[in-house]
């Protein structure tokens, strides 16, 4: 079913909506999820929360884009379990690729104070349209989606060395990019 | 600028990218490729199609357990805080439900190399997980069994000029590499050869010199990459060729050349390679000024000599 149709039937209340967006994108969610928690248990209940969340925010939500919109609630989900379970220590998967970039934007940080996320997110934006279709979704399957740099070798048809070494110059460019667009890192 | 600033304004990234990144994938077959080949496609499909469910459903099942880590703690390579090493607690981890832990023992169990009588003991422990559906298990479990067997037939055991061995343990743990440490079998001891100490967390390769005598280890962080040479025979051991090189081309051109106190050096290594038994050759990205400027180089260390040659 169309993305539009599916919208509609939220919009009507149905529940239909429901088997529609669990059919067409409950693998995809799951997979965000189980990229960030690595447990059936924990992604399979992000994905049914991210079901209700849709149910609460459309109407009067719109969204442009369906497949974004879900994940983007699936991976806000999963960070809050991810955050909880680390809290608990009960895991010993401590780290998210994320941490790659903030430590590589970090390092470059001189100054304390901290600044807008949204206009931060605008430069990223427009840092990632400079990019090749081929770097710029390399960088964001890593670090959206966190994929594996193996999973990630594999949907571009590359080898892992390549790819370790096109997300290691992209961060690099970012940081040069952001310091150059005047945030003040 | 704060951790939390980073995090959100990725999470915040817009949706027409977010989509894109979705469908993204690598450049497709030709068209004229494509044509030619369908119509073969099309009955393969056909033959295959009923083989692919079951496949499909395997694969799922597989990947659902399938397991993950990102970075080893030394309390987590303990399965405790303490850090006596006891046989019997990894032992009966490997009883456990839990892969982390199978995982964990099964790496930690070949330390119990240099007790002949209990080797026996481990390897039939060990032995049924080389059938394990968890690949990271199975692939530990092989290595444990090739070692403690002392066959020394895996890919990650590496034999040298005097008959010794060296390897990793908990190979590829983690996308970054394999655990920090570097083991070494000589006159039939097991002993830690070498550990390696922040930012060093991971060992990504272990190169061999032709004559066998030396090894080049490339290390990383998720930051930076780094590269030492062994001399085993003599018990010798290079400058950190990475950091030296990008002080000494630093120097040349005149930058501000300064080393952070994490060490971190937020450069780069690729094609790795020995030229000959002294000599090792390496592509470089050495970054300065916060990495405000790159240099891409090639590099060559003579290892007897101690010469750097940057290109």
């Amino acid at each position: 079913m169309d993305d539009n149709n599916i919208i509609d039937l939220f919009w009507e209340r149905s529940e239909i909506a429901i088997k529609e967006i669990e059919t067409k994108y409950g693998n995809l969610c799951k997979h965000v999820a189980m990229n960030i928690l690595r447990s059936d248990e924990d992604a399979q209940e992000c994905v049914n929360d991210t079901y209700l969340g849709a149910w609460n925010a459309i109407p009067p939500y719109r969204p442009k884009v369906l497949s974004a919109f879900l994940c983007r609630i699936t991976r806000n989900l999963a960070l809050k379990k991810y955050e909880y379970n680390r809290a608990k220590k009960r895991d010993v998967k401590m780290q998210l690729p994320i941490e790659e970039l903030e430590n590589c934007l970090l390092s470059a940080s001189n100054i304390e104070e901290d600044y807008d996320a949204q206009y931060l997110a605008e430069l990223i934006d427009d840092f990632l349209y400079t990019l090749t279709y081929e770097k710029r979704n390399v960088f964001i399957r890593r670090y959206w989606f966190f994929d594996s740099i193996v999973d990630i070798s594999n949907r571009f048809q590359m080898s892992e060395s390549k790819t370790k070494s096109m997300l290691f110059r992209t961060r690099n460019e970012l940081a040069k990019y952001i310091r150059k667009e005047g945030y003040p890192i | 600028m704060k951790k939390e600033t980073i995090r959100e304004a990725v999470s915040l990234l817009e949706d027409n990218l977010i989509e894109e990144a979705i469908n993204s994938k690598g450049k497709g077959i030709a068209k004229h490729y494509f044509r030619k080949w369908v119509s073969v496609a099309a009955v393969f499909c056909i033959l295959i199609s009923f083989g692919s469910t079951v496949w499909a459903v395997t694969t799922l099942k597989k990947d659902n357990l399938e397991l993950y880590i990102r970075k080893l703690s030394p309390d987590n390579i303990n399965l405790s805080v303490e850090t006596e090493y006891k046989v019997d607690k990894f032992l009966e981890a490997l009883k456990s439900d839990d892969p982390y832990y199978q995982y964990i023992a099964i790496n930690r169990l070949i330390e119990s190399f240099n007790d002949t009588q209990l080797r026996e003991k481990v390897i039939k422990q060990i032995q049924p997980f080389i059938h394990s559906e968890e690949i990271e298990l199975a692939e530990a479990a092989s290595l444990a069994v090739d070692i403690l067997s002392e066959k020394y037939e895996s890919k990650n055991v590496y034999k040298l000029a005097d008959e010794s061995v060296v390897f990793t343990l908990f190979n590829h743990y983690s996308d970054y590499g394999s655990y920090n440490e570097i083991w070494r079998i000589a006159e039939g001891k097991l002993e830690k050869y070498f550990s390696f100490s922040n930012p060093s967390m991971y060992i990504t390769e272990i190169i061999v010199s032709p004559d066998g005598k030396k090894i080049a280890v490339t290390t990383s962080s998720n930051k930076s990459e780094y590269v030492v040479i062994f001399d085993i025979e003599n018990g010798r051991i290079s400058p950190e060729l990475v950091s030296s090189a990008r002080i000494i081309l630093g120097a040349k051109k005149g930058y501000d050349v300064f080393s952070r106190i994490d060490n971190e050096n937020y450069s780069g290594i690729n094609n790795i390679n020995w030229v000959d038994s002294d000599r090792l050759y390496f592509n470089a990205i050495l970054s300065y000024n916060d990495t405000e400027i790159i240099e891409e180089v090639s590099m060559e260390y003579n290892f007897d000599a101690k010469l750097f040659n940057i290109e």
